[in-house]
Order: C-alpha cells, then sequence, then structure tokens
C-alpha cells in the first residue's frame, strides 16, 4: 500500500539533528507529528538541517521509533497497541526524557502516553516510595511538609503501596 | 528511513543521569499533566515530593475526587474548591462519584456554585441513586463554558430562568429524572450539541430533535422507561443512533433528514415493522452498522446497499426473510433458536455480500432433539458461501448432528474453508465426534478454530492434495459438488489439543482417510 501511494506522491525528507550532533533524515509525513517540526516546515525551514537542541540522540531514536509505528502508513491497530505496551516499559529516566522532548516536539499522543506512564508509577504510592523511585529530593523543611499532610491528613491514610515496581 | 550519520557515542547523556532530580525539573505544565491524570488523593500527594510538585497541584485545574472521597471526609471537596475559587484558580474539569448520602445534596450545590464561579468546562457527578434523586441546582444551567456534563442520580427541571448551556457539546445522563419541557428546552437551545446520552431515565414522553442541532453526531437512548413513546430526529450529521428500551412500548420512531447515520442499533423496539424499514432505509443511504434485536413485529427486510459493513439480526421473533444486496457486507450475526416457545419459522437468508464475508450463528436451542438438528442444517446452508464461519454454542452436543440424520444429506456448508466454534461448557463427546460433525457439516475446511480470540487456541489446519493430482479413481464423491476429505487430505496440523485428545484425533484420522501422508502435533 505504502509502495503504490508513492510512486504518486513524491517522498520528502527532513534532516534532525540532535543535541549531541547526531544527524536523522525522515520522511517529513512521518516527522509533522510534531508539530512544533510541522511549524518549522510551513515556515520554511525544512531545507537546512532542523536542530533540536533539547533532545539527545538517545531520546530522539525513540521518539523517532515511535513516530514511525504511529504514522498512518503502518495502520495496523493490534500492532501500535503492542508497541505502546513495550515502549512505556522503558526504565522511567527514558520515560522522563521522553517525555519532556514530546513536550518540546508537541507530539501530544506521546506526551499522553509517557504521562499516563508516569502516573501510574505514582498512583496508590506513599509519598516516600514516590521519591524513591523518581529520586525527588524534597525542598521542604521537615516543618513545611508536616504543614502540608496535616491540611489533609487522610490523604496519606490508608493502605498505600511502599513498593518500588 | 532514518539513518545516524554521525555515529557518536554520547558521553554527556551517559554521565549525570544517576541521583538527579529530573522530574521536578520538568515543566510546571507537564507536573500538571500527570497530577490530572491521577485521582485527588494521589494528587494531594505529589504535593509534599517538592516545591515544584507543590506548585504543579496548587494550581491544578483538574479534580478527579474518584470514588471513595466521601468516605474520607465529606468537606474535602467544598475544601479544595472553596480554596481555588479565593485564588481564582479556574476549574476546567471536575470528577466525583458518590454513594448515596441524605446530606449528599447540599454538598452538590455548594460545589456547583463555585465550578460555574470557576468556569467549569467538564463536569461529571454520579451518585449511586437508591430510591431518591438529587435534585440539580438551577445554578448549572449558567454554566456558559460547560463542554461535557455528565450526571448520574439526579433530578433535573427546567429553570426558571432558562438553560445557557451555549458550549455543551456532550450531556450523558444516567439513572435520571428529566421533564419534558427540560428536554425540549436542551434540544433547542444547545446548538454545539454532538453528543446525546440518555440511559436508564425516566420522566419525558418523547425526544424530538427538529434540526435544530446541526452538530449533534451520537444520540444513545439506553433503557428508555414505559411511558417513553416516541422519538423523532432530524439531524443532517448524526452518524450513531442506539435506541433500547425495557418494555415494547416504544411505537414511533421518525428518523428522517439523517443522511450522515452510519450505525444504527435498535432493540426491543416495537416500532420496528416491515414498512417502517422499507420507508426508513432509502433515506440513511450511509448506514455501515446495523443491528436489530428483540424487535418482533418485523417479519422481512430487503436491504440493497454497497456502504453496509456489519449486518446483526437476534432474538427477532417472527423473522421470516432477510435479503441482502450489499457487496461490501463483511460482517453478519444471527441466531438460530429452536424451542416450545418459538414461532418463529426458519428464516431465510439470502445473502449477495462480499467474498470476505465472515458469519456468526448463536445457537440458542431449549431442546436437543431432531428436529432441532434439522433446523440447524437448514440454517447453516444460508451461509455456505461466506468466507468464515463462527458457531456459538452452550455445550457440544448442539453441533454434534446425529449419524443418521446425516445419511442422504448435503453437507450444509460444503464449500465453506474457515469455521469456528465457541462452546461454553466442557465437552460432553468425545473431541472425535465433535469433529467428526464439523467435517461433516464442512468436509472441504483448510482450518477448523475452538475458541475465540487468536492466541492458544485449540487449532485443526488441512492440507488437501492439489486439485492437479491426478483423478483416476473415483471415490465415493465423485459425483457431488464438494471433495470429500476422506480421499483428499494430505496433511494435518492439530495445535494445542491435550495429549489424549491428540491421541483420539490421531487414531480418527488415520482411519478415515485414504492418502493422508503427515499429520503434525504442536501441544500446547
Amino acid at each position: 500500500m505504502a509502495e503504490a501511494s508513492s510512486s504518486i506522491t513524491e517522498k520528502f525528507f527532513l534532516t534532525l539533528k540532535s543535541s549531541d550532533g547526531d544527524e536523522f533524515v525522515l520522511e517529513e509525513s512521518i516527522a509533522i507529528q510534531s508539530i512544533t517540526i510541522k511549524n518549522m516546515v510551513e515556515d520554511g525551514c525544512s531545507s537546512s538541517v532542523i536542530p533540536l537542541s533539547k533532545v539527545d540522540t538517545e531520546t530522539l531514536i525513540k521518539v523517532i521509533e515511535y513516530m514511525k509505528m504511529h504514522s498512518s502508513t503502518s495502520s495496523n491497530e493490534e500492532e501500535i497497541e503492542n508497541f505502546d505496551k513495550k515502549f512505556v516499559s522503558n526504565s522511567i529516566n527514558t520515560i522522563l526524557n521522553i517525555l519532556e522532548a514530546a513536550n518540546f516536539l508537541d507530539i501530544n499522543n506521546l506526551l499522553e502516553l509517557c504521562a499516563e506512564a508516569v502516573a501510574n508509577r505514582i498512583k496508590n504510592k506513599t509519598p516516600e516510595a514516590v521519591r524513591k523511585i523518581f529520586n525527588i529530593t524534597s525542598d521542604f523543611t521537615p516543618e513545611e511538609e508536616a504543614e502540608i499532610r496535616n491540611e489533609t491528613p487522610w490523604a496519606f491514610e490508608g493502605n498505600l503501596d511502599h513498593s518500588l515496581d | 528511513m532514518w539513518i545516524i550519520a554521525n555515529d557518536i557515542i554520547s558521553i554527556q547523556t551517559m554521565e549525570g543521569m544517576e541521583g538527579t532530580d529530573q522530574i521536578s525539573e520538568l515543566p510546571v505544565s507537564i507536573l500538571e499533566h500527570i497530577q490530572s491524570l491521577l485521582v485527588v488523593k494521589d494528587a494531594l500527594n505529589t504535593s509534599t515530593l517538592s516545591k515544584a510538585w507543590n506548585s504543579a497541584w496548587a494550581s491544578l485545574s483538574c479534580l478527579n475526587f474518584g470514588d471513595d472521597i466521601f468516605s474520607k471526609s465529606k468537606n474535602i471537596v467544598s475544601r479544595i474548591l472553596a480554596d481555588r475559587q479565593k485564588q481564582n484558580i479556574s476549574v476546567r474539569k471536575f470528577m466525583v462519584k458518590l454513594p448515596y448520602a441524605s446530606l449528599t445534596s447540599n454538598y452538590v450545590d455548594n460545589w456547583i456554585n463555585i465550578l460555574v464561579a470557576c468556569n467549569i468546562k467538564e463536569l461529571s457527578i454520579e451518585v449511586e441513586r437508591t430510591h431518591t434523586y438529587i435534585k440539580l441546582p438551577e445554578a448549572i444551567f449558567a454554566a456558559k463554558a460547560l463542554n461535557m456534563l455528565r450526571l448520574g442520580g439526579f433530578k433535573l427541571e427546567l429553570p426558571s430562568d432558562g438553560v445557557k448551556f451555549s458550549s455543551l457539546r456532550e450531556l450523558y445522563l444516567a439513572e435520571s429524572f428529566l421533564d419534558e419541557q427540560l428536554l425540549q428546552a436542551l434540544c433547542a437551545s444547545c446548538s454545539n450539541l454532538e453528543v446525546l446520552s440518555l440511559s436508564g431515565f425516566h420522566g419525558p414522553i418523547s425526544l424530538q430533535v427538529a434540526g435544530t442541532l446541526p452538530k449533534l453526531r451520537a444520540v444513545y437512548l439506553e433503557d428508555c422507561p414505559d411511558q417513553f413513546q416516541m422519538v423523532d430526529i432530524a439531524a443532517p450529521n448524526l452518524k450513531d443512533l442506539e435506541i433500547s428500551s425495557f418494555c415494547e412500548d416504544l411505537h414511533v420512531i421518525k428518523i428522517t433528514a439523517c443522511k450522515s447515520l452510519k450505525h444504527l442499533e435498535l432493540l426491543t423496539v416495537e416500532a420496528v415493522t416491515d414498512q417502517w424499514l422499507e420507508e426508513l432505509l432509502p433515506n440513511i443511504p450511509n448506514l455501515e452498522i446495523f443491528h436489530l434485536s428483540c424487535c418482533s413485529l418485523w417479519k422481512t427486510v430487503n436491504i440493497s446497499s454497497d456502504r453496509l459493513k456489519y449486518f446483526q439480526v437476534t432474538a427477532c421473533n417472527n423473522l421470516i426473510e432477510v435479503d441482502l444486496d450489499t457487496p461490501n457486507l463483511l460482517g453478519f450475526l444471527s441466531d438460530v433458536r429452536y424451542g416450545e416457545d418459538t414461532v418463529d419459522p426458519l428464516p431465510t437468508f439470502n445473502l449477495k455480500a462480499s467474498n470476505l464475508l465472515e458469519a456468526c450463528l448463536c445457537l440458542i436451542p431449549e431442546t436437543l432433539d431432531n428436529p432441532w438438528y434439522s433446523k440447524l442444517i437448514k440454517s447453516l446452508g444460508n451461509f455456505n458461501h461466506c468466507n468464515a464461519i463462527t458457531l456459538c454454542c452452550e455445550n457440544d452436543k448442539e453441533i454434534v448432528i446425529p449419524k443418521d440424520m446425516r445419511e442422504n444429506l448435503l453437507p450444509p456448508l460444503y464449500d465453506a474453508k474457515c469455521l469456528r466454534v465457541t462452546i461454553m461448557n466442557p465437552l460432553n463427546h468425545s473431541v472425535v465426534d465433535v469433529v467428526d460433525s464439523l467435517l461433516w457439516i464442512s468436509p472441504q475446511l483448510d482450518s477448523l478454530y475452538f475458541g475465540c480470540g487468536t492466541e492458544d487456541l485449540k487449532t485443526l489446519k488441512f492440507t488437501s492434495r492439489d486439485a492437479a493430482d491426478d483423478e483416476d479413481e473415483k471415490p465415493c464423491c465423485a459425483s457431488m459438488p464438494w471433495k470429500c476429505w476422506r480421499h483428499e487430505l494430505k496433511k494435518v496440523k492439530l495445535n494445542n489439543f491435550t495429549c489424549t485428545e491428540l491421541q483420539e484425533l490421531r487414531n480418527y484420522l488415520l482411519t478415515n482417510t485414504d492418502i493422508l501422508e503427515e499429520i503434525i502435533e504442536v501441544p500446547p
């Protein structure tokens, strides 16, 4: 199907450059799932290399994988579903990098997917467990934190999950 | 295709990963996004993580209180809302599920007042109803920014100031009472309405949409009550329409000027008669999915359409004939009923459909006697030319046709290549008896599946000898329109059967075939 349509409409390619200086060549129709890139193309920046100063190579490779799977030509729903499931099983640091990139590149589906993956790691967990999972250092004084907790003590009671899974 | 132009291993990304608080450095908008996917209890938990999280929580505009907030604290919702109102923070989205309590009503009044002041866009309050409704405060009808309203367990009446839902796009009411005047006012004034869903409602006797809702794309009327008698819809952009009712009281359904309708489902609707169908169908030329269930007044239908893709007709007791001239029909679902109370004659299905048509038949016999098997054989004959056929039954006895009945009868699905059988209960017969009956029904199968879905199914795959092979010998079936598997099978592959079943099937296949060369067994 893709072959047939490509012979009719000419393919355009874009070059994306990561913050590490690596260049990736990608079909325009796939790349414009990123609204940021789409806007750049529409503003006439597509002839030269598109610099993505906020996205490192490792992250860009993942984002490109995602965009290729979700582009209209590879349409099998089940395949996409399985891909997404596997995609969110990346390490939490990778997910956060991709989340930030998706925000910068304005790829709504990818942002949604990663935000949900992060939210799922937070659900029903104690703040202590969440801090460990995401390596969060509190910048509150113990007094400040106690004050916040005292406002809504019920939120910190009950069967919360202490595990780090 | 993409290529890595410079194959440089980045050192920057490798170092400094450990030990950084990467998440708190994300833009506040992302933290808010993550919090908006959590229930308030979890979002509150994140507010103690760090100052960044705390400030994201403080301006969080999407509040999902979940379904157990009331058991934790009765005032927390009011407190959080009041706090947001005080600081002029808008609440875009508010969701809560409540157990019924006589006190709930006062709380809800208070919340809605604040939410309307905070420019609420999506509001969902579902109350578990016992025997009384909560009265919806009139204040809500002034929510001009409201896009989505979902209510369960409420009583809604026309407010004295009228309805000002100028932005409302989606309205879902479940287990609620609404008065006729309000429904009329909604249909007349919500010019941006796209989805109208009423489920288990009480109050109105009719729904009338007379071209006033140009954007309306979906109407769902579920479990319409006894007194609900009429639906009259004229909506040029309506794509989905589903109507189901408890009793057979819904006598009048008018679907006019709904040229875009793609998906129509009618369940227990008395309005459906032969004449009604005949008049309706030419007016909905874009129909792709059509379901008719438990409609007992119609007897025949004749559909000629190159758009129709799926047609389902079940439990329509007086059905006599279905004629489909539908070259793009891909799916057909029906049932075969038999029993003392079943008055229906044996319906005929004439299907001119796509080569890819897959038919599914639910078998529902009350007793298993010879007339049942005879009815089954005749019914199956309607579907001989389908690409794939699925039979759904409670137990295997329903499809094991007595051997004496098979004699002198044409196998009903002799043309079928793919047969799928789902059996709810454990087998009474041996697997061989079931396979033997199915191979009589369909003697030229390529594949026979047991169960639904795609993974780990018990499967038999058949490979026959080439048609080009010499046909010197004239087997028993030489004069028949089909080739008998007994003389044709060269290879059989058995997947996921148990050891005992494999042994039985192997013996059966070896004793009953002439030229079988190979049986491949793949255990689970």
